[in-house]
């Protein structure tokens, strides 16, 4: 048996999250960092106690019967997530900012975004890339520095954070699908850390099959999947289908958010996906947003969804 | 007159071709060689239409009817009655529209026999098959 991988897999089976295990040596507890250990390199750093959060599905635009004033509710979310006790430390936007990915509709959630004070993070949906030249105004906006389609990863506080996109090159009959640039750059993006890295996934669609005869899941997300098998804290947040619903399996936390813009049935219980008409009064119920609290040596990060009731 | 009629022919095949998959977006060119069209098709140049249009609705994330059989020539229309826009690609012949809001419609006629199949580039999980036959 090789010693250096039994150690290996022992460590990290051993700790989360901050990247740093203690020890008794000599009978001196001491810490060492997973990074160093397990031999890789550009692993994040010590993790921190942050929360961040994730706003969905705005659908600036939309003004059909399902809620006539789908700004007045984006800017109702920001509001709770700017007046919250634990302020978030930036925004996560997990796509359809607009309707119909017009000019003016992006412009106008640019511009609540930016009253809210927040650095905010973005993934296209489906509705923000169906401009006449394919997602070009998505991409004038938050494409800087992004690869493809706009895909992206960055460090915050000792949390690797990969933004993915699964609404464009859809197949008939399929899913969604990121495509086999995108897994190739996320296997790449994923080699250089540590499996106590704290991963935070986030893209427009479910990365799990949520409900396959209205389209609810990303067909290709089962390889991206198996690169994250070995990371001992994943969580994946996504919007898409309007409503919280939430699965764990091993190390990987799955979670949909609610939107700010109109609400979804639940799977198999309307005809169809898309707007749904709620009782009067009740919108607020439907719609909402969500924290993300990373706290170190919890592998599970706490996730609080907020109505806008 | 045998030579200008072979001409004549020459001309419309080469009309069929260059027209082929012309979407409603832009004028389309009267179809001049072929009579029996002539017979229905507007009368103004400029204005001119297909003979015929085939109707596909939108509506709760289905196309009805799913499968459509057309004479060549036919303008197909998608009419989007759905809360929420969709994306009509055809396939074969990569036309696509633009993402059509509630109440918004698209058309492409279809000058070449054959089997298109279409979906939603919005929502692949809806898809359909026109199968346009040749004139009689």
């Amino acid at each position: 048996m090789d010693l250096e991988v039994s150690r290996r897999k022992v460590m990290e089976c051993m700790a989360w999250g901050p990247g740093v295990v203690w020890a008794l040596v000599a009978g001196i507890p001491t810490a060492f960092s997973m990074d160093t250990l397990d031999g890789r390199s550009g692993a994040a750093a010590t993790v921190s106690s942050f929360s961040f959060a994730q706003i969905s599905d705005s659908h600036i635009g939309f003004d059909k019967a399902a809620n006539p004033n789908s700004s007045g509710t984006f800017r109702d979310g920001l509001a709770i997530l700017k007046n919250s006790v634990a302020k978030p430390s930036f925004l996560i936007h997990t796509g359809d900012i607009t309707h119909l990915s017009k000019a003016e509709q992006f412009d106008t959630a640019a511009q609540m975004v930016q009253e809210s004070g927040f650095e905010t993070h973005y993934v296209p949906g489906e509705h923000d890339m169906v401009d006449e030249n394919n997602g070009k105004l998505y991409m004038d906006r938050y494409g800087k520095g992004t690869k493809g389609a706009g895909w992206y990863s960055f460090n915050d506080q000792g949390v690797h954070f990969i933004g993915l996109v699964n609404v464009v090159d859809l197949k008939a009959g399929g899913m969604g699908n990121l495509g086999q640039a995108q897994l190739d750059w996320l296997k790449n993006d994923l080699s250089v850390l540590s499996a106590s890295t704290p991963i935070v996934v986030f893209a427009h669609i479910p990365l799990w099959t949520v409900y396959k005869q209205w389209g609810w899941g990303t067909q290709d997300s089962g390889e991206a999947l198996s690169y994250l098998k070995r990371f001992g804290s994943v969580t994946v947040l996504n919007g898409h289908i309007h409503q919280v619903l939430q699965k764990v399996e091993g190390n990987v936390s799955f979670h949909t958010a609610r939107a700010t813009g109109f609400a979804q049935p639940a799977p198999g219980t309307a005809p169809a996906p898309g707007p749904m008409v709620v009782a009067a009064g009740q919108l607020k119920d439907y719609l909402g947003v969500t924290t993300v609290s990373v706290t170190p040596n919890q592998p599970r990060l706490l996730i609080n969804d907020a109505t806008l009731a | 007159m045998k030579k200008r009629f072979i001409l004549a022919i020459t001309f419309g095949i080469l009309t069929v071709n260059c027209s082929a998959y012309a979407q409603s977006s832009q004028a389309e060119p009267a179809p001049t060689q072929n009579i029996h069209m002539m017979m229905v098709a507007d009368s103004n140049p400029d204005t001119a239409k297909a003979v015929k249009t085939s109707n596909i609705t939108i509506s709760n994330f289905t196309f009805a009817p799913v499968k459509i059989s057309v004479p060549v020539r036919t303008k197909v229309a998608w009419i989007n009655k759905d809360d929420t826009p969709h994306r009509v690609m055809v396939i074969e012949t990569k036309t696509k529209s633009a993402a059509l809001d509630s109440g918004a419609s698209f058309s492409t006629t279809f000058d070449q026999p054959g089997t298109y199949h279409y979906f939603c580039t919005m929502h692949p999980i809806m898809k359909g098959t026109i199968v346009v036959t040749a004139a009689k």
